[in-house]
């Protein structure tokens, strides 16, 4: 196995479309990151963390990249801007469509570009600053190779000099076959600014396609951030993303991480609490049919004194699906006061389906709260019955179940609009 | 009552068993349109068995007899099938459901049963009018409707939640597992007089009950006595004075000396 991810590895690096007229700062990091993508930097399954998802369908893929950006239709794109978004940015195919988005004042949005002059101002500059930051430190082999290869950069800063509370949708849309795309976002949440972030991944057309996303996100002191992400990929495609967050001083930072579709997909969420009284709340929901596989491995890192965490995780896997979550939590050792709780609780709806799911925590320092638990059950019977004998059909009392099961997880989801999708998500996983 | 009133349901020679032990062994009941039946019995008697048999748990199996809703079959319906056709069963143990909302729950019941009988579904807002109406029958605050089905409700509270899901789907038969245990002195008196408003000419009710009190409040028509999965006794409603009085050995002995 080595041998093909060996060879998709050196194919993805021959595709990456790369131009004389690269910014400057691009090329550092694309360098940068191509010096560390030697053979054997790809995971495979003898790799601890990659124990359980199975790469080869992946590696086999000989896939290519976009170089110009597609035309879409117009409404069906508008159809998936949300209410709540203040700013749409639109990528296609991993290039930024400026036609197409509707974004924030130059002033808190810039675009690092194959296809640009590199920006400039002081707002840039900071942005320049932090860029690959987390990704170097905390990114594996597909972060790195999203770093070598992303197109187009979106960084955002949020600064607060809007009276707006902003709310940014960034939708990563995927139109063509065989391709892979490195969707690329730099979050910059200024202090004591409030700010949401919406990534909503997404096919159009229904191919198969590698999308290899990474988002850096910083939490400044007092900061509070909502990040949800939707990954509703249409079920041939390949989806890895990775998330590093920063977060500082009293800094609060929500997620809400939704696996709905996609062949195979894996999210890493690498959380680093930084600063005294830094606060994460994680919610994550995987909805898993078929033959499919969803992967989440997520890291907590508390690495300052009096950081606390609270992490949500729910499987759903009906079929012959395959779901795998790993939550480890590490307690550096200054990090004193520590209280942290995670909560992972799978739903298997048929027996040809599996779960792993496990906590895994590191502990360094003596002072210390650090809740698990892990639980793997079926639908209850007697709640069935209870249903049913009031008239309600199988199918529907079923997904009333399953959606009861993943409530917690969606109650305080701070974007409404976007659980009717979820719901028919849901609904689907009881059509057996 | 009389005779000539339609028959809902009967039961003859019904059989049942749960993971290959048998539970009911034989047992006869005909409830008629209009009446009132009361079952008693010992505990383990299998009261709550032949409930859930007549509403279909997956669980039990039918292994001989007859069992009929209006002079169908039941064996071949679903659950959901005998609630749409008018039965109900008021659980001895309601089942708490985190996560689904009580009132959600009501209105998809509600809904269900409607589309079923070829009547008119509530829209939420449409549901609310009329479901407060009905909490009015049974005293009940509205609050009940926000929080999850069942989920920390008091025992008593429970019951009544099952009596309000009787009031809006208007059954044809309703069996009432011990829907008077758990309930206060003024609760008991507001479950009966909403038991007593529901019930009418074309309905039948079958009462399981441990307590002759409940049947001071709910008329019955006849009362059962069932130990070992069977009907043993039959007799009206100064049977269950008797039987406060008395206990449960002696009709046991009658059956016995008569069957030898
Ligand atoms: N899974 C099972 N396997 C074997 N026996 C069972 C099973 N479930 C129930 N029973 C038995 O069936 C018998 C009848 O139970 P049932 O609940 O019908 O009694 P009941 O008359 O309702 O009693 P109570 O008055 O206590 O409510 C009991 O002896 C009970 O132990
Ligand atoms: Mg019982």
């Amino acid at each position: 196995m080595r041998d093909i991810a060996d060879k998709f590895l050196a194919s993805v690096l021959s595709k990456t479309d790369r131009h004389s007229s690269e910014a400057p700062l691009l090329r550092t990091i694309r360098d940068h990151a191509i010096r560390k993508l030697t053979p054997g930097a790809l995971p495979i399954s003898t790799d601890e963390s990659w124990r359980y998802t199975d790469l080869r369908s992946l590696y086999g893929l000989n896939l290519s990249s976009v170089s110009e950006s597609q035309q879409i239709d117009e409404q069906i794109l508008q159809s998936f801007r949300l209410p709540e978004a203040t700013d749409f940015v639109v990528i296609v195919d991993g290039i930024f469509s400026e036609k197409y988005s509707s974004t924030l004042s130059a002033k808190e949005f810039s675009v690092l570009s194959n296809a640009r002059a590199e920006p400039a101002g002081m707002q840039v500059a900071l942005s320049k600053a932090l860029l690959g930051t987390l990704e170097d430190r905390f990114g594996d082999g597909f972060s790195a190779l999203n770093s070598s290869g992303a197109r187009d950069i979106i960084m955002v800063t949020v600064n607060g000099e809007s009276a707006l509370e902003r709310v940014i949708q960034v939708l990563n849309v995927n139109t063509k076959k065989d391709v892979f795309s490195c969707p690329r976002i730099l979050f910059d949440c200024g202090v004591g600014v409030e700010a949401t972030l919406i990534e909503d991944s997404l096919n159009i057309g229904g191919y198969r396609y590698f999308t290899n996303n990474v988002v850096e996100l910083f939490v400044r002191e007092n900061a509070k951030v909502d990040h949800i992400q939707l990954q509703r990929e249409d079920l041939d495609s390949f989806f890895i993303s990775n998330s590093f967050v920063n977060i500082e001083r009293s800094g609060t930072y929500r997620s809400w991480a939704i696996s709905c579709g996609a062949k195979l997909s894996r999210h890493n969420p690498h959380v680093y609490l930084g600063g005294n009284g830094a606060h994460a709340d994680l919610k994550g929901l995987a909805l898993c049919d078929k033959g499919r596989v969803s992967d989440t491995h997520s890291t907590l890192y508390h690495a300052e004194a009096h950081t606390s965490s609270r992490q949500t995780h729910k499987n759903i896997a009906a079929d012959q699906a395959r779901v795998v979550f790993n939550g480890k939590i590490k307690v550096f050792k200054d990090a004193q006061g520590t209280d942290a709780a995670q909560q992972s609780r799978s739903l298997l709806l048929s027996n040809r389906a599996s779960i792993d799911a496990k906590p895994e925590l590191e502990i360094f320092a003596d002072d210390v709260k650090c809740a698990h638990g892990a639980t793997i059950g079926q639908i209850n019977d007697e709640e069935l019955f209870y249903l049913k004998a009031r008239g309600i059909d199988d199918r529907t009392a079923r997904s009333l179940l399953n959606y009861a099961f993943a409530r917690d997880v969606l109650d305080d989801l701070p974007i409404k609009s976007i659980l009717p999708s979820i719901e028919e998500n849901i609904r689907a996983l009881t059509s057996f | 009552m009389s005779s000539e009133n339609k028959i809902i349901l009967e039961a003859s020679g019904l059989k049942a068993e749960i993971n290959g032990a048998p539970i009911l062994k034989g047992l006869d009941l005909c409830v008629r349109a209009g009446e009132i039946h009361a079952i008693m019995g010992k505990n383990g008697s299998g009261k709550s068995t032949f409930s859930k048999v007549v509403a279909g748990h997956p669980s039990y199996a039918v292994t001989g007899g007859k069992l009929e809703f209006f002079g169908e079959d039941l064996n071949e319906l679903a659950p959901e099938e005998r609630s749409k056709k008018g039965i109900f069963l008021g659980f001895q143990y309601p089942i708490e459901i985190p996560g689904v909302t009580n009132g959600a729950f009501l209105r998809l019941a509600f809904n269900s049963i409607q589309a079923a009988r070829g009547g008119d579904e509530l829209d939420p807002l449409e549901f609310d009018d009329f479901i407060r109406e009905k909490l009015k029958l049974l005293k009940m605050d509205a609050g009940f409707l926000d929080r999850s089905l069942n989920e920390g409700f008091s025992g008593g509270e429970k019951k009544r939640n099952e009596i309000l899901q009787m009031a809006i789907l208007e059954p044809k038969l309703s069996i009432l597992d011990e829907t008077d245990s758990g309930l206060d002195i003024d609760a008991l008196r507001i479950v009966a007089n909403g038991v007593n408003s529901i019930h009418g000419d074309d309905d039948a009710i079958v009462l399981v009950t441990h307590y002759q009190r409940l049947l001071n409040y709910i008329e019955p028509d006849f009362i059962h006595v069932m130990e070992g999965g069977k009907i043993i006794k039959t007799g009206t409603k100064e049977l269950a004075l008797e039987l406060e009085s008395k206990g449960y050995d002696w009709v046991v002995d009658e059956y016995k000396a008569k069957a030898a």
